[in-house]
């Protein structure tokens, strides 16, 4: 008699186990080497594109032969294959102009390298957020965000608290930091601050008159659609006080990013 | 269920391999006379997955007897005792040039219980010169009263904290930490008492009332540098406090610490921490014009501390270290007095607490 059962149950574990065997075979043929200062390797062909990591003098990444000429007017950018810590790899461009030295020249590492697609990241963009917090309360804000550094960027915003009450005025600056995990997706750490203009006394808290301050914090994941978009949620806490008196909340936060 | 676990680990690659453990386990007595606190603690932390993720755990008590001012005057028995336990656990995702990292504390004393959750994220720039730093931490904490069966009074605060480290050479580092920490809930202490004073001069008590909220702000600059030519590191800390209830504080610490050969160090350190009243903090409050508020908390008067201490470490094995520390310590209080017997105006004098602190523990990797 045929043990099925165990036949089957081989068959699958044998497939499951062919499945997760390597699909791409990595030549490594020709390399991209940095041979100065370090140098900014961003996520498209152009540096309004948003950086993506920092290569320092003697980091070497697999690059294609064909360079690709920087768009809206840029110089040459080569098209080189960047590692993520946790075995992700991403396009990544590094200008023709910089420090760097090419050595290999086979075929095979060129088509690999272009085997991947290009996830290029706006530099700079505008963001709407919407947050809920407790009791009712919302948030929301437009803002200006921009990443002068790899995983990290500052934002001006302006926006309102909406509570049962009434709407009032926020405003402030930003900082965070995003990591990037795999593919589309980062994680985000986020600090802001700013100012809170009640529109009338007791409007946000207790006691609240008609200036407070406002910090906030929060984590969570963004998804970067491409250059022109990106939408995060994320958990929010949130800090509005005076010297009297605070509100201490918590929440969500979304947000969709418009690349400029 | 192990070997479901471990099937699933087989079958799908999941490459979980042990790396570095960090084990570091110490106790801490202090003794001022009036009370003494015995603070064991021990901690351990494991990389896995190629390093990619670090697991922590720790674990710490305070065991606590006192007959300090605050409970002689006014307890029923003019000693107490109390045990704290907390547990804690992280785990740490290390990424492309950065991390980020999740942590719980657990903390529980017969009447005061306290859960706090933090998220934070760390950068390098400018190829690991420089590091960011962003921390997130909520708490909610519940006050409890063993006089009172069922009193439960809540008590939240959130913190946000920023770090910058920056690297100037390969002898020295700084960093700049602004911390900032909001309060919202009972912040009084569930015994404490305000002192009225009587015209006769005696004094009694009346369970205190501090706002509900307080919003607490530092920035401290931090600056090591190692000598090479005498073996030896300075750390100095400079930090600054600012709250909403007007409390100012600065605190100065250095630390020195010297190698005497390869198996034994020696750290010296001093600190100093002086600071201002609450704005509505008084010793004792007139009965015919008590203010909203009113407080018994010594540590909202004006007081400054000093404290000078030595750490002994011996270092064996490749990265194992065992350590003492002895240091001394001392409270002197400008406006919060020993009210000592309420009904006596004699024997009130300022305040001030002199400390033994001894302590001792090992640390390493393996």
């Amino acid at each position: 008699m045929i043990p099925v059962k165990k036949y089957l149950a081989s068959f699958f574990t044998l497939l499951a186990m062919v499945s997760i065997l390597p699909t791409k075979v990595w030549a490594v043929g020709a390399k991209l080497t940095v041979t100065g200062d370090e140098v900014v390797i961003y996520s498209g062909p152009n540096n309004r594109y948003r950086p993506l990591a920092n290569a320092a003098k003697g980091e070497s990444f697999p690059v294609s032969q064909r360079r690709v000429l920087g768009t809206k007017g840029g110089s040459e950018f080569y098209k080189v294959l960047v590692t993520i810590r946790g075995g992700d790899r991403r396009i990544g461009y590094i200008s023709a102009d910089d420090p760097v030295q090419i050595e290999g020249t086979t075929e095979a590492a060129t088509d690999d390298v272009d085997s991947y697609q290009t996830i290029a990241l706006a530099r700079s963009a505008v963001q709407f957020s919407f947050g809920g917090l407790k009791d009712s309360n919302y948030e929301v804000a437009i803002a200006y965000i921009k990443y002068p550094a790899p995983n990290f960027y500052y934002k001006y915003f302006v926006g309102q608290l909406i509570t049962p009450i009434t709407g009032n005025f926020l405003g402030g600056i930003e900082i965070g930091l995003d990591h990037t995990l795999a593919g589309h997706w980062s994680i985000y750490g986020l600090v802001n601050t700013g100012v809170a203009l009640p529109a009338s006394a007791n409007a946000v808290f207790p006691g609240s008159s008609s200036l407070a301050a406002q910090l906030q914090s929060g984590f969570g994941f963004r998804y970067s659609v491409g250059e022109f978009a990106a939408v995060s949620l994320g958990i929010d806490q949130a800090t509005i006080f005076s010297n009297n008196n605070s509100l201490l909340s918590t929440g969500y936060l979304a947000t969709l990013e418009v690349g400029l | 269920m192990m070997k479901r676990i471990l099937f699933v680990i087989i079958l799908f690659g999941v490459p979980v391999h042990a790396g570095e453990t960090t084990f570091e386990s110490m106790a801490r007595y202090y003794n001022d006379s009036e009370t003494q606190v015995f603070s064991p603690h021990t901690r351990i932390s494991s990389s896995i997955m190629k390093d990619s993720v670090v697991i922590g755990a720790g674990y710490a008590e305070d065991v606590v007897v006192s007959a300090s001012s605050d409970v002689r005057s006014w307890s029923s028995k003019g000693v107490i005792s109390d045990l704290r336990k907390e547990e804690s656990g992280d785990l740490t995702f290390n990424l492309q040039s950065g991390s980020v990292t999740g942590y719980f504390i657990q903390s529980d004393e017969n009447d005061y219980h306290s859960q706090t959750y933090g998220l934070s994220t760390t950068r390098d720039f400018f190829q690991k010169n420089t590091t960011l730093d962003i921390g997130v931490g909520l708490g909610v904490d519940h006050v409890g009263n063993s006089h009172e069966i069922g009193f439960n009074a809540p008590m939240q605060h959130q913190n946000v904290t920023i770090g910058i480290t920056q690297v100037y050479s390969p002898v020295s580092i700084a960093q700049l930490l602004f911390d900032f920490t909001a309060e919202n809930g009972f912040l009084s202490g569930s015994y404490r008492l305000a002192r009225l004073g009587q015209t006769d001069g005696s004094v009694i008590g009346i369970p205190e009332n501090s706002p509900n909220s307080r919003v607490r702000e530092s920035l401290a600059y931090k600056y090591n540098h190692f000598f090479k030519s005498i073996n030896s590191s300075l750390a100095t800390t400079l930090r600054i406090y600012y709250d909403t209830w007007d409390v100012k504080s600065a605190t100065l610490e250095e630390r020195l610490s010297h190698d005497y050969g390869k198996h034994f160090s020696m750290t010296y350190n001093i600190r100093y921490y002086q600071q201002g009243q609450a704005n509505f903090y008084q010793d004792k409050y007139d009965p015919t014009n008590l203010p909203v508020f009113f407080t018994g908390n010594k540590t909202l008067s004006n007081y400054f501390t000093a404290l000078a201490g030595l750490r002994p470490t011996f270092h064996f094995g490749k990265d194992w270290e065992a350590y003492a520390k002895v240091e001394y310590y001392i409270e002197r209080f400008g406006n919060f007095t020993d009210v000592g017997d309420p009904l006596n105006p004699a024997d009130d004098k300022l305040y001030s607490i002199n400390a033994l602190i001894l302590g001792a523990g090992f640390s390493g990797k393996f």
